[in-house]
């Protein structure tokens, strides 16, 4: 009976409340003495009523109805009762409460700011954030996500904004508001917690928080549980997306951070949580994540399209859009049998991981190494002598069955990352232990061996036994190449490999034998092989534009400063041109690298002149391909064909001086290049400009093809614009470009409205009305330009130089008939 | 103690009911099915497509038969709607023009054709849910409405195209949700026709009861640590299981702030 008067009672108050809200919805003016009315129930011992106070403080932090300053009084008031429902055990609730806090840290971070005395406010919000953080591992993942955003703010105010105060925002609430000798307020105490907050967020991007825990708790087992680790990504779809979706303003506002952001954003693999177990709620989780990266990154470089990121974003999203691709065919393609065994995105989990392990998280420290653990006595294996793990998992993997290039790649990974006192504590492990070996067998080189290494053993200096760092290198990169050595040995004899393995144990001296010598043809495959893969490297580049492919080095700047497109460029130019000089003058010397054995592809156009001497077929193949990369895309690649030629041109140069019976080379190759563009132009490829103007020099070969694109009526326009551009802007090549348009002039009628004025500018003398006789006598001449040419000028100018320079075009025209 | 949601919400949209004496048959048909299912622990729904017509005012109209709270929005720069030729849509501004001047402005212009290519009958449906087209972009997040949600926020926003769903979790990134408050954005991916619209919305109220339903499950249960917990991480796996039943409606989902 009482309880169901409590029950109606309640329900009548929930309407009540309910009544009320609809005002302050209505009318806002009412929501802060709505507010104070309803703290008391709040806090009272009907959980009704509190579920209704807590969403409704939620929803007044919110709305943008009620003012800032209207808030902030609020807020103050209300501290204790969040303090309070903190407490409480029901998701809801709790989801409510994190809400409000993240709306009202940054107004009580404000207050407390301009009130220096109030300590007592402050320490509430201490007590609120804490209890906040103490919820974000362990509570109910809508609580975690509500966490999450406040996080997010006490980030944002606890961070530096814009760096240049031009462009700082000065309504917005950050660390620059917190005066230096504040009583309460500590700025490095906020700033580093601000950025311990930021790792803690951007975990979840990196691998499984829990996992973390074991590994660092479970040291003795440190090495295996860590690669367990790196590859479980924390699979909750929800927390990371709602990460993801608080990270742009982050980056957007507070440049100091945001390098790390991005980093950690590019670092992560969307895609990882399939290769864990295909499900289809997996492979969904995937999609999701994927675009919600895809929109987040898009959304960063657009806010600032010329900001630092931009590259390095468009070239993550080319390639998650392909690894994405991939996946999925490989996917529909192992639907039939799934495994799990997606060794691509494996892979690069695993790098990626391992890269940002040891940039944000901290290294779980590996297990002291046991140094003369396991000193078998008898035969011992270089597997054996080399591993420091104490798992058996581990010790019994055979490092043979991974290919190759993973090997490499595993290995140049993890010594990037692999701490100094680390590796230096492994390397005296092995050494111990190598010392030890060689205590107990003291070392019996056997017959053939050391017959073979006493005429090499003079030029080998044996490493010092010493144990001080500064050699901490050289041993094992001497032990490696033993077992280099020794895998050649077995391939020579493998019958007596076991022997050999223990004999080589306890030798101190050996040499590396000589590599095996290519043959002619072997060399020049590999030689190939190699430009091939370099012409390939230039082809993956992203076009960038000119602005943004400059340089930030300054003078500092080298030819190939950057592994970019240009700086490969410039390596594979000049590796056509300079690049075989050595080859080249060694001819005489080494006979089997001559070209005129390998030359069997005949690269001599022109002049069959038996003296001149040829280039390399190297250097014409590179040529070559950079000819067909060139002509493929003019448009695109015209600067690839500007260097190149500017570095044929100056080798030539050089090259004269120290063999002045070497073909030029420079001509050939950019008359190749225009034989090869001219066809293509178009009326509007004003572009080519900038080759003609930038090549080191214009012969009169090239200027004869100028001329007829002049005469093709669709590009005649083109080409008459070379020819004044050239005429204006290259003084040395004015005369010859004159006289192509003075020919032109003189037998192409049709053009006379587009050459007169270049002609008044530059020849006015031809305008001058000749008599017929000295018109007649020059016709001939004309035909091939040159000093006859030159000569009709001079006789022009002696006749009537300031007579008609504004002869009437109708003069013009009357002389030409006789002319031509 | 009883469960009683917190906040009372109206039983029914008004507009729903206006909308209901128009497709009765097709109305009850979804009562059938799903009668009320929405009442009695509503989430709030919103839903998006380009122009505000077809795909969202469907599911509109479905989620509100289904007596949850549910708003719509276009996020297209005007309202597109087919004209005589493919180069000479009609363009009408967001916001501002109702569907009845819309309704009326086609009927003159053509009646044949505009019936014909069910316009005129999707305008007609239109103009008795709400008032005009919103856009999105221009929505106020939480200023209060006179419709179902008064409050002025949802708890899912649905959106009917992925270009769609690109636009909304980029605009709210933009916004810096000023509300610290959390919404699910999901994607069903409709394509823009009558009958697919039909589909989709089918589609996306049981998407709607299937989530409701775990909310009032995680509602009523009792964890060691806490009770009464929310719908949020379950979002995936009833998304996942929803897929399976609509393998023709790819998804999309991501959690945001308003």
């Amino acid at each position: 009976m009482e309880a169901t008067q409590v029950f109606s009672s309640v329900e009548d108050q929930l309407q009540q409340l309910g009544s009320a809200r609809a005002l302050v919805l209505t009318d806002p003016v009412y929501w802060p003495q709505v507010l104070h009315g309803i703290l008391p129930i709040v806090s009272g011992p009907i959980v009704q009523l509190r579920r209704w106070g807590a969403d409704f403080l939620a929803e007044t932090f919110s709305t943008p109805v009620v003012e800032a300053g209207e808030k902030l009084n609020l807020a103050v008031a209300c501290l204790d009762t969040m303090v309070r429902l903190m407490d409480e055990k029901e998701a809801g609730i709790l989801k409510s409460v994190v809400q409000c806090s993240a709306s009202v840290y940054p107004l009580i971070f404000r207050y407390i700011c301009n009130n220096r005395e109030d300590a007592a406010t402050w320490k509430k919000m201490d007590v609120l954030k804490s209890k906040i953080l103490n919820l974000w591992d362990t509570g109910p993942v809508g609580v975690r996500l509500c966490c999450i955003k406040f996080v997010q703010r006490v980030i944002l105010v606890q961070s530096r904004g814009a760096t240049d105060p031009r462009l700082a925002d000065r309504s917005e609430i950050s660390l620059s508001m917190v005066p230096t000798n504040h009583p309460i307020l500590s700025l490095p105490a906020l700033d580093a917690e601000a950025q311990g907050l930021l790792d803690r967020l951007l975990s979840v991007l990196l691998e499984d928080p829990r996992q973390e825990n074991t590994v660092t708790t479970t040291t003795h087992n440190g090495e295996s549980s860590r690669i367990t680790g790196i590859l479980i990504i924390n699979s909750d779809a929800t927390l990371t997306t709602a990460t993801l979706n608080n990270l742009a303003q982050l980056v957007k506002t507070r440049s100091p951070i945001a390098a790390k952001i991005v980093s950690t954003v590019l670092s992560f693999n969307p895609l990882a949580i399939v290769t864990r177990s295909n499900t289809i709620q997996n492979r969904l989780m995937m999609q999701c994540m994927e675009k919600t990266v895809r929109v987040l990154l898009l959304n960063i470089v657009r806010a600032n399209p010329q900001g630092p990121f931009t590259g390095k974003v468009s070239q993550h999203l080319t390639r998650l859009s392909r690894m994405k691709a991939d996946l999925l065919e490989e996917l529909s393609r192992k639907r039939a049998a799934p495994t799990p065994d997606n060794d691509a995105v494996k892979r690069l989990k695993t790098d990626q991981q391992q890269q940002q392990h040891a940039a944000v998280t901290p290294t779980p420290t590996p297990p002291l190494v046991p140094p003369q653990q396991q000193i078998i006595n008898g035969p011992m294996s270089y597997a054996q002598l080399y591993s420091l793990s104490t798992d058996d998992g581990m010790n019994s993997f055979d490092g043979q069955q991974l290919p190759l290039d993973l090997i490499l790649e595993i290995i140049n990974r993890s010594m990037y990352n692999v701490q100094q006192h680390n590796l230096d504590a492994a390397i005296t492990a092995v050494r111990n232990r190598y010392a030890a070996l060689l205590r107990a067998f003291p070392p019996v080189p056997p017959q053939a061996f050391s017959q073979q290494s006493s005429s090499q053993a003079s030029s080998y200096v044996p490493p010092p036994a010493a144990t001080d760092e500064s050699h901490a290198g050289y041993l094992p990169d001497a032990t490696e190449n033993r077992i280099d050595k020794q895998e050649k040995e077995e391939d020579k004899a493998e019958s007596n490999d076991e022997e050999d393995e223990e004999s080589e144990l306890q030798l101190g001296k050996f040499r590396l034998p000589p590599p095996p010598t290519l043959s002619r043809e072997e060399l020049r495959e590999s030689s190939f092989d190699a430009v091939n893969r370099i012409f390939s490297v230039i082809d993956q580049f992203d076009k960038t534009s000119l602005v943004s492919r400059k340089s930030k080095l300054g003078v500092m700047r080298l030819a190939a400063s950057n592994w970019d497109r240009e700086g490969w460029t410039t390596l594979i130019t000049r590796l056509a041109t300079r690049g075989m000089g050595g080859l080249q003058g060694e001819e005489e010397i080494k006979p089997e690298v001559r070209d005129s054995d390998f030359d069997d592809e005949d690269y001599d156009e022109e002049e069959g002149d038996s003296k001149l001497q040829k280039p390399s077929a190297l250097s014409n193949f590179i040529r070559d391909k950079l000819y067909m990369c060139i002509i493929e895309d003019f448009r695109a690649r015209m600067d690839i064909a500007i260097s190149w030629l500017n570095e044929e041109w100056y080798n030539d140069r050089i090259m004269a001086k120290t063999q002045p019976n070497r073909q030029p080379q420079y001509k050939i190759w950019m008359m190749k290049i225009m034989d090869g563009i001219f066809p293509f132009l178009e009326g509007k490829d004003r572009m080519f400009m900038r080759l003609l103007s930038e090549i080191p020099e214009i012969t009169v070969e090239l200027l004869q093809k100028v001329k007829m694109l002049c005469l093709d009526p669709d590009r005649a326009v083109l080409g008459i614009q070379m020819l004044h551009f050239l005429a204006m802007l290259r003084p040395p090549v004015r005369n010859m470009c004159m006289d192509v348009l003075e020919d032109l002039w003189l037998n192409h009628t049709e053009l006379r409205g587009q050459t007169q004025k270049l002609i008044s500018k530059w020849r006015p003398e031809v305008l001058v009305p000749k008599p017929a006789a000295i018109a007649a006598a020059a016709a001939p001449a004309s035909e091939n330009t040159g000093t006859s040419e030159n000569q009709v000028a001079v006789n022009a100018s002696g006749g009537n130089l300031n007579g008609n320079a504004t002869a009437s075009s109708s003069d013009n025209t009357n002389t030409t008939p006789m002319v031509t | 103690m009883m469960q009683t949601p917190p906040q009372p919400r109206p039983t029914a949209a008004p507009a729903a009911e206006a909308a209901a004496d128009v497709q009765q048959k097709h109305d009850d048909e979804l009562r059938g099915q799903n009668g009320g299912s929405g009442k009695d622990f509503p989430l709030k729904f919103c839903t998006v497509c380009a122009s505000n017509q077809n795909r969202s005012m469907e599911a509109h109209l479905v989620l509100s038969l289904s007596q949850y709270p549910v708003i719509s929005f276009g996020t297209g720069s005007a309202v597109r709607l087919p004209g005589p030729s493919i180069d000479k849509p009609n363009i009408y501004a967001f916001n501002s023009t109702t569907y009845d001047e819309m309704y009326n402005s086609l009927k003159e212009k053509d009646p044949r054709l505009y019936h014909a290519n069910g316009l005129l009958g999707m305008l007609d449906r239109n103009r008795r849910i709400k008032g005009c087209p919103e856009r999105w972009q221009d929505w106020k997040v939480g200023v209060p409405r006179k419709d179902g949600v008064e409050d002025g926020v949802v708890d899912v926003v649905v959106t009917c195209e992925e270009r769609c769903w690109d636009i909304v979790v980029d605009d709210l990134t933009n916004r810096n949700s000023p509300l610290n408050r959390l919404v699910h954005i999901i994607n069903i991916d409709i394509k823009d026709n009558h009958e697919e619209a039909l589909v989709g919305g089918k589609g996306i109220l049981e998407l709607a009861n299937m989530l409701s339903e775990a909310a009032r499950e995680e509602r009523e249960k009792a964890g060691p640590n806490f009770i009464r917990e929310t719908v949020d991480g379950r979002v995936p796996d009833v998304l996942a299981k929803w897929q399976e039943r609509f393998p023709g409606l790819p998804a999309l989902w991501t959690v945001g702030y308003f």
